[in-house]
């Protein structure tokens, strides 16, 4: 049998629409249980607001479920989005060492790695400068190679195919198909349904929150294009 | 800026006690430590969505960082005014020895503040307003530009209700001979060092409860 990476049970999330004690509670998830199992690519698609990004935060750990449990039997999980988590004060290098040593690595491991980041974001002139010198487009290749060099167990993908110029995009995209179709465990969320059929071994139809379906590969004609 | 405030007070105001200078040297000093501190945790979790969006990571990381940045700072500080401190005095008291204990109770208390003011402001952004007042009102509450010999009695007898003042009376002991080092101030400083450890217990335990809420409040 496949070994569980993440396993969702019954998870409900709700915000309160306004920041008083009895305001309404608007709901963005409501019992959403699946597994994620080892080596295995699951596609979440929905329309704007189904809860796809509420969906990865949770997976992700950021944001505590309402009600129902997570159980990431010790996974180490990385979140893919537009959102970089990067210290501005600090140099290329030591934001690569401190997202690293968030994800859970030790300071050993991403010695190992930080050359090949380093040589991967094609940032070696600018590495030790401080990264609000750094434009956006920089800043999200830095990212995207820092998350895409540290081997989690599981990668989260929002929206994030490819960064950076026409030609860092190609290749960000390139080398995150190549890890997709490898033995990488991605949960990959998006609204191009084609790359999404594409990619995944699953798809999870999400619609107002709920689970509308989940589509192994061959009922993936069932989704119009 | 200690060169303002000390012509302010001391023409201006006619306050004249002796070692006047260093006595808004020495407060001033600790002083700044505290409020620094304080200030820039406030905000320490509001302004780290980008992080707190992406990782799983205990949020008190964040006040730690600014507290921690701003002990390094004022150690420097700190350094330079006892070395000024020993070379115009040109002695050294044995009461020094007691320097560093003061030092770690007021840094258990800053981190105490810190942590808890941290936690709570995400949620009601305008209390930072009120904080900014409080320590406002402490400031002027605690001696620092002013002896302590000119507050009423009453409030002398009852420094120990603001522990700021009481510090930076215990910091003049030390540092300019303004007293002695009593029995009673080493109970005082433990019963802080212990009441301030409580609340930092606390507040761990209080982000472990809601620490999970804070990218849904950060999103509004």
């Amino acid at each position: 049998m496949k070994k569980k990476v993440l396993s969702l049970n019954a998870v409900s999330v709700g915000y309160k629409t306004r920041n008083r004690p009895f305001s309404k509670t608007k709901t963005i998830l409501k019992d959403i249980s699946f597994d994620i199992f080892s080596h295995e690519t699951i596609g979440v698609y929905g329309g704007n607001g189904a809860g796809k990004s509420t969906l990865l935060s949770v997976i992700a750990g950021v944001m505590a479920p309402d009600s129902g449990q997570i159980e990431t039997f010790g996974s180490t999980i990385a979140l893919l989005n537009l959102n970089l988590g990067l210290d501005n004060a600090l140099s290329g290098k030591q934001n690569i060492f401190l997202h690293g040593l968030f994800l859970g690595f030790k300071p050993s491991e991403i010695k190992k790695k930080i050359d090949s980041i380093i040589h991967f974001s094609e940032l070696k002139e600018f590495i030790d400068e401080p990264v609000y010198t750094y434009s956006s487009g920089m800043k999200a290749r830095l990212g995207f190679s820092t998350v895409y060099q540290l081997n989690t167990d599981l990668i989260l993908i929002d929206e994030m195919l490819g960064v950076g110029d026409q030609h860092f995009k190609r290749k960000s995209n390139y080398a995150l198909k190549q890890k997709i179709k490898s033995n990488q465990t991605v949960v990959l969320v998006s609204h191009n349904i084609k790359q999404l059929k594409h990619l995944s071994d699953r798809i999870i139809v999400l619609e107002g929150g709920k689970i509308k379906d989940i589509l192994s590969a061959a009922k993936f004609d069932l989704i119009p294009e | 800026m200690m060169l303002i405030y000390y012509i302010v007070f001391s023409s201006f105001l006619n306050i004249r006690t002796e070692n006047f200078a260093f006595y808004i040297l020495v407060s001033l000093t600790f002083w700044q430590w505290f409020h620094k501190s304080v200030n820039s945790s406030l905000n320490s979790i509001n302004q780290s969505g980008g992080f707190i969006s992406k990782i799983n990571i205990n949020k008190l990381f964040f006040p730690t960082v600014a507290v921690y940045t701003d002990l390094i700072k004022s150690l420097v500080a700190i350094s330079v005014l006892i070395v000024v401190v020993v070379t115009l005095n040109h002695s050294v008291s044995w009461q020094y020895v007691w320097l560093p204990i003061v030092l770690v109770v007021q840094l258990l208390f800053t981190v105490a503040i810190a942590y808890f003011f941290s936690l709570i402001i995400p949620f009601s952004p305008d209390l930072r307003v009120l904080v900014d007042l409080v320590l406002r009102g402490v400031m002027f509450a605690s001696a620092i530009f002013y002896p302590i010999e000119n507050l009423p009695e009453f409030i002398q007898e009852n420094l120990c209700y603001n522990p700021i003042a009481y510090l930076l009376d215990c910091y003049r002991k030390i540092l300019i001979f303004d007293g002695v080092i009593t029995l009673r101030d080493i109970y005082y400083l433990g019963l802080l060092a212990i009441v301030s450890t409580a609340v930092i217990m606390f507040t761990l335990l209080l982000e472990k409860k809601v620490g999970n809420f804070y990218l849904k409040i950060l999103m509004k």
